[in-house]
């Protein structure tokens, strides 16, 4: 059963060391939505995005956190690893891709960990790599057959590409994209964009994607149909991020 | 299948090093091994020929070098005795049988040794005889038969006639009276006897007669008593009230002294090896130590992919786990190329496999190996949970 909220935060307060980085009094993503999350860095975009991985979830002083339907302060070890290699797909801003894989097998990893994503990938289009090859044409590469070198050949806006390539395989329920274009030309941000949303409205799951671009300075147009729009520095009521 | 990929890719990173520690490794694995091998081998064949002579007794000489000579062949043959010494001390009560041996007379240089079949017996010497009859033994068949050391077997067919040469005489090359006819093979000993001609001694005497020498020496004598007690008795006899001066030697003794030099040796060996193999197994730890931090980046992302943590503790763990495991297979193969190339010039390393005993010094590298493998994995398991 699909649950209705993909994420429910109340009253969080996390701290890294001596500095609060998020005071959020609610945030609630319902599944199925797909929403842009703006803010100026070190707005703590990154830090709410990891919080919702599990990965900051012990520096939590108090609030709750809900993922999938998931407790994420209280949930037991091996059930996070189940959560995110089932139901979640990730795209973070720096360090996207294990330096000496090749890019296929980046882009093919959830599917090494998680039967239910492989087995997604291969429903989708008979076998996982072609489901890659898939993602990957639409991301506008030119030969996506070369996909074999390190992923460390590969320019930064290429990684980039392949890290969203390996967030949408396998069809998570959740993907957190954290500022997934960063490195990329216009035309680029608007194909990441673009396959981000379309992906997500195909297979029914909520994507929550944060940038520090303004359409109105930047021109990116790419960042029109989201469903809702959220200003980080309305949602953080904290001082200033570390990240 | 991805964790066995990413294992072979991360140490690809490294390969150099990652060689480099293997190599060092395989070589003190292989070190140990043929260290073992050559004690083991040493050990067992001083059991072997201590068990029969009570007593060796030669012209006065150094005790160890009428051991090494007598026992394992080595060195030079000690200064004579005259035969009428060996008539006299075999004839004492306390004595079982006594065995003379003379070593210098030569065939086409190689060295002629006579005795009796008691010194062919203690020794264990087995030899295949050519002729009058097929089984394995060592008896002479006649004073004039002659068994050949397993080195020269290629050189000589059965039944071929071996004129014998004295060192204190000229070539006796073309008198008849002076030759021995080939009755076999000894088996391998793995000591210099491999090389040598031996001759019943009163075949050897009945030519030196023939010859016209007048000199009956021998260079020494083992001694078998009736009761061991009496060794002591035997000993100061021989050595204090008898009118020839004697180098008398106990080669239990003699061999217990240089057995523990041996011992000493190996242990010197034993420890510079299982250094190196420690200081190898300190390599690949540092290795993996200084490779952790470049990859905490990617342990939060593989377990952001849905990792679990002993999946990563366990991706630590395999990649020195691998590289000992190929340091123990090119080690393996190592020692057996050495075992074979050294026993083409110490065969006595051939005479024996090595005891599963003596791999405890490998076991136990082993085990360090694992030990220290295990702190970066338990370290790694530590730094997972909290991703």
């Amino acid at each position: 059963m699909v649950p209705s909220q993909a994420v429910a935060v109340h009253d969080l307060a996390q701290r890294m060391g001596a500095s609060e980085v998020l005071r959020i009094s609610e945030l609630v993503v319902n599944s199925g939505e797909i929403i842009c999350i703006r803010g100026r860095n070190g707005s703590g975009k990154t830090a709410l995005l990891r919080l919702l991985m599990g990965l900051s979830r012990h520096d939590c002083l108090s609030g709750e956190v809900s993922v999938l339907e998931q407790d994420i302060r209280r949930i037991g070890l091996s059930d996070l690893a189940r959560l995110r290699a089932d139901a979640i797909g990730f795209v973070f801003q720096h360090f996207p891709l294990v330096p000496h894989l090749s890019a296929v097998d980046n882009i093919l990893l959830p599917c090494y960990f998680s039967a239910r994503r492989k087995s997604e990938a291969q429903k989708r289009a008979q076998s996982v790599a072609n489901d890659a090859f898939r993602l990957i044409r639409k991301l506008s590469l030119q030969d996506p057959s070369r996909l074999a070198k390190k992923a460390s050949e590969y320019s930064a806006g290429q990684q980039q590409r392949f890290a969203i390539a390996r967030a949408l395989i396998g069809k998570p329920s959740l993907v957190l994209a954290d500022e997934p274009a960063s490195a990329m030309d216009s035309h680029g941000k608007r194909a990441v964009y673009q396959l981000l949303q379309e992906e997500c409205r195909a297979t029914g799951a909520t994507l929550i994607c944060t940038t520090h671009d303004d359409p109105a300075i930047d021109g990116v147009n790419g960042l029109d149909g989201f469903d809702r729009y959220l200003d980080m520095g309305d949602l953080n009521q904290a001082g200033v991020s570390p990240w | 299948m991805v964790i066995l990929k990413m294992m072979g890719t991360s140490l690809g990173q490294r390969a150099g090093r990652a060689t480099l520690s293997v190599l060092a490794l395989a070589f003190s694995f292989a070190l140990l091994l043929v260290i073992s091998h050559i004690h083991e081998a040493v050990r067992s064949y001083a059991r072997q020929v201590s068990s029969e002579a009570d007593l060796v007794i030669s012209a006065p000489t150094q005790p160890m070098h009428l051991v090494l000579y007598s026992l394992f062949g080595i060195g030079t043959p000690p200064p004579v005795l005259p035969w009428s010494v060996y008539e006299d001390i075999a004839a004492f009560a306390e004595v079982e049988w006594a065995a003379p041996v003379a070593a210098n007379e030569r065939h086409e240089g190689h060295t002629v040794t006579a005795s009796t079949g008691h010194y062919l017996d203690t020794l264990q010497l087995q030899a295949v005889n050519f002729i009058g009859r097929t089984e394995v033994g060592t008896t002479f068949r006649n004073e004039r038969s002659a068994f050949i050391g397993a080195d020269l077997g290629h050189l000589y067919h059965p039944g071929e006639v071996l004129p014998i040469a004295s060192e204190l005489s000229p070539s006796a090359d073309d008198v008849p009276d002076s030759s021995f006819i080939v009755q076999g093979v000894l088996v391998e000993t793995g000591t210099s006897l491999d090389k040598n001609i031996l001759v019943p001694i009163e075949g050897l005497r009945t030519i030196r007669r023939a010859q016209g020498i007048s000199s009956d020496v021998i260079n020494f004598m083992l001694i078998k008593l009736h009761d061991r007690g009496s060794l002591a008795g035997v000993q100061q006899r021989l050595q204090e009230a008898y009118p020839v001066p004697l180098a008398v030697v106990d080669p239990i003794i003699e061999l217990a002294r240089l057995g523990y030099y041996e011992r000493m040796l190996n242990k010197v060996f034993m420890a510079m090896s299982f250094i190196i193999g420690l200081l190898s197994l300190l390599m690949i730890f540092f290795n993996l130590a200084a490779a952790f931090t470049e990859r905490r980046d990617e342990v939060e992302l593989l377990r952001m992919v849905g990792a679990r943590p002993w999946q990563l503790a366990g991706l630590t763990l395999a990649e020195p786990l691998l590289q000992m495991v190929l340091a123990l297979f090119s080690g393996s193969v190592l020692y057996k190329l050495c075992t074979l190339f050294l026993g083409r010039w110490i065969p006595l390393v051939n005479r024996i496999d090595l005891p599963v005993e003596q791999l405890f010094w490998l076991l136990l590298l082993f085990l360090l190996g694992f030990g220290l493998a295990c702190l970066p994995a338990w370290r790694m398991y530590g730094v997972s949970k909290k991703t």
